[in-house]
């Protein structure tokens, strides 16, 4: 007897993805209001760390 | 996997050779499709009453979604465990199973069936998997013996196969004859099990599918194919009847009163049998759809101290981003519930992720007795959801109107029913019935029978037609 493939429960569902991805591309308004820039890039992938601007907290 | 007593039936059948081209279980399929207790699945609620929007499931479409998962939980389970073909689990008596394991509730969901209870407490009681067993075995009419003998038990409804009747018991338990036999924390509830008249039957069917010598609690591997099966259609398409409806979209779960959690909490600690906080139902709500609240690094400004990372935000743009992060969740949520695709492939993948999370465990000894169960994970996923989606619905005051309703219609027309010469008012199958049985429980089993098999449409009309001042409806056939 054979034994079953196990799947994960902890990967998010690719739907919600979807989901967020048609809310960043059609909804105009939403841009990174500390950049100006758009959240993500066209096409959807996601700005990476080059849209940050590194600050130190001084105690 | 199954002996030739599997197939067995109560009122024996001549074998006809005309049919030997398909398995008795498969004929049992055809039984169940073309009777009109299962017809009738289609006027009967689910969670939505269905008269309010065609989009709702019904009895009748949950029963078909149920049928077609635990099919596929079959197939899948001979195929991944690489069953050999004496051992494998067939699929077309889980879907029997699937199509046939609701046609006992009454009309108006849950609250007909405590109505029907509280009235035939001292009679029997009621219940929704006792009465299937008794469609299926006594009220359908495709078999019968002798009528002649004044009391006795002529009927044998569909005459399905011991091993079809075995998948739809769900619960090894005989429900008490009267009120005072109840123990304390049953008094008040439907108990699960089956009625005192079908307990010859069961036996029967115990002796037949796991053998005379057989003793303890009784489940089918079918029938816990079956359960699974509800239990992934009730956690993934009530939930997507609320989204589609517009009465919740996820982030609103996050939004609900403490009561929600805590009865949810209780309920699927029951279920795993083990403890399960409201702090565990959040975390698991979370875990399904917490990747609406994940945002690019770029939303935020990168910070260091403390020989930690962080992500800032400017004090001046702290409101615009706050509102903006929070737009964006809230859009996501919207359309995860409103985008017919987007919906579609997240119960898909709900459902899906569902039945690949099924383990076997064969019993050699009992081989009919064999066990699966959800992996624990998946088992936690799918109580929190098919409850958490129950109890955020059940307390809102449209359902709660609808409820009362349907509770208060079905005690009404058991009222009239049981009143003097009440019996004239049944079709005369009924009362024919009503009037073959000599004692009173059997007659008020009858009753109960007619009520039970009402659909939530023919029930508000039957409640019209002795209450309402329409003459229109007096004239109308039964």
């Amino acid at each position: 007897m054979g034994k079953a493939k196990t799947n994960d429960s902890t990967k998010s569902f690719s739907a919600i993805e979807k989901a967020k991805d048609k809310a960043y591309n059609e909804t105009y308004h939403f841009r990174d209001s500390q950049t100006g820039q758009s959240s993500r890039k066209e096409g959807g992938a996601i700005n990476e760390k080059q849209d940050s601007i590194k600050i130190t907290i001084k105690k | 996997m199954y002996s030739e007593k599997d197939s067995a039936r109560e009122y024996p059948e001549p074998d006809d050779p005309n049919e030997n081209y398909r398995s008795p279980f498969r004929k049992d399929y055809g039984r169940l499709i073309h009777s009109p207790a299962f017809r009738r699945l289609q006027g009967k609620t689910q969670l939505y009453p269905g008269l309010e929007s065609d989009f709702f499931r019904n009895r009748l479409t949950h029963s078909l979604e149920v049928a077609q998962i635990a099919k596929s939980i079959a197939i899948r389970i001979n195929s991944v465990y690489k069953l050999k073909v004496a051992d494998q689990i067939n699929p077309d008596i889980c879907e029997f199973a699937g199509l046939a394991h609701d046609l006992g509730h009454p009309p108006f969901g849950h609250q007909g069936e405590e109505a029907l209870d509280e009235c035939l407490r001292d009679f029997g009681g009621f219940e929704g998997n006792a009465q299937t067993l008794r469609i299926l075995s006594r009220i359908e009419k495709r078999a019968k013996g002798q009528l002649e003998t004044k009391d006795n038990e002529y009927r044998f409804g569909l005459n399905v196969c011991y091993r079809s009747l075995a998948s739809i018991l769900k619960y090894d338990n005989v429900i008490p004859q009267v009120s005072e036999d109840r123990i304390e924390s049953q008094k008040n509830h439907a108990i699960k099990g089956f009625y005192y008249s079908e307990l010859p039957l069961v036996k029967t069917i115990k002796t037949n599918v796991a053998g005379p010598d057989f003793e303890g609690k009784f489940k089918t591997i079918e029938c816990r194919i079956m359960d699974i099966a509800d239990d992934i259609a009730y956690s993934t398409y009530d939930l997507e009847d609320g989204f589609k409806a517009g009465f919740y979209h996820p982030v609103m779960f996050f939004c609900y009163p403490g009561e929600v959690f805590e009865n949810v909490a209780r309920k699927v600690a029951k279920a795993i049998d083990g403890p399960f906080s409201a702090a565990d139902v959040r975390e698991e709500l979370l875990r399904i759809f917490g990747s609406i609240y994940e945002f690019p690094e770029s939303s935020f400004v990168k910070a260091e101290g403390d020989d930690k990372t962080y992500f800032a935000i400017e004090e001046s743009k702290a409101k615009a981003t706050f509102a903006n992060l929070t737009n964006i969740a809230f859009t996501a949520s919207k359309n995860l519930a409103d985008n017919g695709y987007i919906r579609t492939e997240f119960t898909s993948g709900l459902v899906g992720e569902a039945v690949n999370g099924v383990e076997y465990f064969p019993d050699p000894q009992h081989p009919a007795l064999s066990k699966v169960q959800l992996r624990r994970d998946l088992l936690i996923r799918v109580e929190v959801l098919k409850n958490f989606t129950f109890e955020s619905q059940i307390l809102s005051p449209r359902l709660k109107v609808s409820e009362f309703r349907g509770k208060e219609i079905v005690k009404e027309i058991f009222k009239a029913l049981i009143d003097d010469e009440g019996w004239r008012l049944m079709p005369a199958d009924y009362q024919r019935n009503f009037h073959h049985f000599l004692d009173l429980p059997n007659k008020y089993r009858c009753i109960g029978d007619f009520i039970a098999g009402m659909t939530d449409r023919y029930a508000i009309e039957f409640y019209g037609r002795l209450k309402s001042e329409n003459p229109e409806t007096i004239f109308k056939p039964f």
